[in-house]
């Protein structure tokens, strides 16, 4: 009987393995937006495209 | 490089003599990064209250600092070379140190930014205000007064000032380079602090990304390379909180005595560090009412707040002495100490001059309307995208991760940190003017919640995630890289030597001429009233300033003959006045000097013209026979 519980105990915590990784995946996913989102607005408003540019101008130069 | 050397040399000496004390406390032989931290606080502690006591019995000479500043260094000696030696094994056995790692390249791309910022601490001070004016122009009036003299002009004069000590002893033994490369120096260290603390709560990798986000924030960054005292009173902070943590892990005695001590540090660096004793003690109370119930929380709680307010006590009985408030200026109508022109404000946003106690308890409370119409100025978004000035400039870092805890703080140590931070963001809104420059501590324990989450995110089962956020992160440290670069770049000439500072300094102080006229051709015991003029770091003789906010001396119901009676009675002998007041400083109180009636007559009938040059006039006061 104990074994029987255990496989089954077993069993249902593989049924919801991909349910989480699909949930953590998910969370994940919508964070990285978040975060490339914030990111890329602040350094494009910091002005760095313009900063770059103009450092690698001056090395060029 | 000297000033570099030299303040690396004291960085290694405080570790030396704090590896003494430490054990005198506590037992933190278990963890050598988190000794290693305490140690360094502690003793940069030790070196201030050398200081202190030398300042308060007038012995602030050169020489007698560097007698006992390489005393001090030699008490800790031995502990510092074995710590050098452990450190150097410690970094060549660290698996995240592979070059394959993503953490090797954060590592690479931050100590590289570092240095870049390092470059800028290496020329003379110049550009900002408040160095030149009183975080390093105190330090040098203490030297030449040979003791902790009290200037009455001068903001802050009698504010608790442990990092301003440290700075006498940079100046005294080199210039205020020296001062600078020291302050930078607290920000790697509160680098280091962030990785020790995160190995200790979280995982090193944490810790990696959390310091490299603090490495970045550029309200640390801009501050942290000038003689400012803001990020000295972070690494200070951000210990004694550490300390008190890791009391509330495991408390002991001789945990809760170093809590105590780095507390009462990092409280005598600045009145912000105040915040310290707020949050401490909350933490203290928090743990001890469910550990022990109300009546151990009450001792324990009353060990910890007394105790480190003794290390305090020496600044408030300072300036209790001289102007009969421990506070001076700030509550002064409390106290009535000395009167002091328009006292600054204790509470963002309340009362403008209070007359009691209750109106500062009533004005704690946050009233929504107040909220509403500052919102602007606190809120993490404007922080971020519309920082309106460096001292508000957080970085996009914060903004970007903290959200993430929603998923994937679970843990109690997260939530305690994360409550932990929101009550020193309502300190920090409320009592500290929603600046985050006071609040550089808070910025540093954010940093730490963004590490977890960075972990996390950058470990996320579905790799791409992971994959994509680490190249985005990196390629923002390269960001951060070449924004440092091009700071570095405009200064280097003059940090490597191929400029002289002098031409440095003549082509960006532009009152530094007039200083150098003073220095040059007035006798040494000549005392300079500054008009309009508050950045007197360059000047090297005795001086006052007309602040309107001060009360030494009012141009209130004057006339020529009293005023003239007013300065003799002052030991005026000289007059350094900027020739046009720009009108923000006209908006302060300051006359128009040469288009004010009374300073025209006052001028035509006293002062004689010695020196003038586009900005800036040099008079000298007429004798009394002359007159």
């Amino acid at each position: 009987l104990e074994r029987a519980e255990q496989m089954s105990e077993s069993n249902s915590s593989v049924e919801s393995m991909p349910s989480r990784l699909i949930a953590e995946g998910v969370a994940g996913a919508c964070l990285l937006l978040w975060v490339l989102f914030i990111l890329y607005h602040y350094y494009v408003t910091m002005g760095f495209p313009a900063l770059v540019n103009a450092v690698i101008g001056r090395g060029g130069a | 490089m000297i000033e570099l050397t030299l303040s690396l040399l004291l960085v290694v000496g405080a570790h030396g003599v704090g590896a003494r004390l430490l054990p005198i406390m506590d037992d933190c032989a278990g963890d050598r990064l988190e000794a290693a931290c305490f140690s360094l606080a502690l003793g940069f502690g030790s070196l201030a209250l050398i200081v202190f006591a030398l300042g308060v019995t007038s012995l602030l000479y050169p020489p007698v600092l560097l007698c006992v500043t390489v005393g001090w260094f030699a008490l800790g000696s031995a502990h510092s070379y074995r710590a050098i030696r452990e450190l150097y094994s410690w970094l060549i056995g660290q698996k995240l140190l592979h070059f394959r790692s993503v953490y090797f390249w954060i590592v690479v791309v931050a100590l590289a930014a570092m240095l870049l910022n390092c470059v800028q601490a290496m020329v003379p001070p110049h550009g900002a205000t408040d160095p030149l004016a009183y975080h390093l122009a105190l330090p040098k009036a203490f030297l030449r007064a040979h003791m902790l003299s009290f200037e009455p002009t001068i903001n802050g004069a009698l504010y608790p000032n442990n990092m301003g000590l440290l700075y006498v002893v940079a100046i005294a033994l080199r210039n205020g380079i020296m001062a600078q490369t020291l302050h930078w120096l607290m920000g790697v260290l509160t680098c280091l602090s962030i990785f020790g603390f995160c190995r200790n709560f979280f995982s090193a990798k944490v810790g990696v990304w959390a310091a490299a986000v603090f490495s970045f924030v550029p309200v640390a960054v801009v501050f942290g390379r000038q003689g400012y005292v803001d990020v000295g009173l972070c690494f200070f902070q951000f210990c004694a909180l550490w300390a008190v943590f890791r009391w509330a892990r495991s408390p002991s005695h001789g945990a809760l005595l170093i809590a105590v001590v780095l507390t009462g540090l990092a409280m005598g660096v600045k009145h912000q560090g105040l915040s310290t004793l707020l949050l401490g003690a909350a933490v203290v109370a928090v743990v001890s009412i469910r550990a022990h119930g109300f009546r151990r929380a009450a001792v324990q709680l009353s060990v910890f707040t007394g105790l480190s307010c003794l290390l305090l006590a020496p600044w408030y009985l300072r300036s209790f002495y001289f102007t009969g408030n421990p506070l001076w200026p700030l509550a002064n109508d409390f106290f009535s100490g000395l009167p002091f022109g328009r006292p600054p404000l204790l509470l963002t946003g309340g009362p403008q001059q209070s007359q009691s106690v209750v109106s500062y308890l009533s004005a704690i409370f946050l009233p929504i309307e107040w909220l509403k119409s500052h919102w602007h100025s606190f809120s993490l978004w404007s922080w971020t995208f519309d920082p309106r000035g460096a001292q508000r400039w957080v970085g996009g870092y914060f903004l970007a991760l903290l959200p993430g805890l929603a998923i994937y703080a679970r843990h109690r140590r997260v939530w305690a940190v994360v409550g932990f931070c929101v009550a020193y963001y309502l300190i920090l809104i409320r009592f500290l003017h929603m600046n985050p420059r006071y609040g550089i501590a808070l910025l540093a324990f954010a940093a730490v919640l963004c590490g977890f989450v960075a972990e996390h995110l950058a470990s996320c089962r579905v790799r791409v995630v992971g994959t994509v956020f680490k190249i985005a992160f990196v390629a923002t440290c390269v960001l951060n890289l070449i924004w440092s670069y091009s700071q570095a770049g405009v200064v280097a000439d003059v940090a490597f030597g191929s400029r002289s500072r002098e031409d440095f300094l003549s082509k960006t102080e532009s009152n530094y001429h007039l200083f150098k006229y003073i220095n040059d051709n007035t006798p040494e015991n000549s005392r300079v009233l500054f008009q309009g003029i508050v950045k007197g770091y360059y000047c090297e003789r005795d001086y006052l300033w007309d602040h309107p906010f001060q009360s030494v001396l009012s141009y209130e119901d004057q006339d020529a003959e009293s005023l003239m009676q007013r300065m003799r009675e002052l030991g005026i002998t000289h007059i350094a006045r900027m020739i046009n007041i720009p009108s923000t400083r006209l908006v302060l109180g300051y006359p128009q000097y040469f288009v004010d009636p009374l300073h025209e007559e006052f001028r035509k009938r006293f002062l004689i013209l010695e020196y003038h040059d586009r900005g800036y006039a040099l008079f000298s006061l007429r004798q009394p026979d002359e007159a």
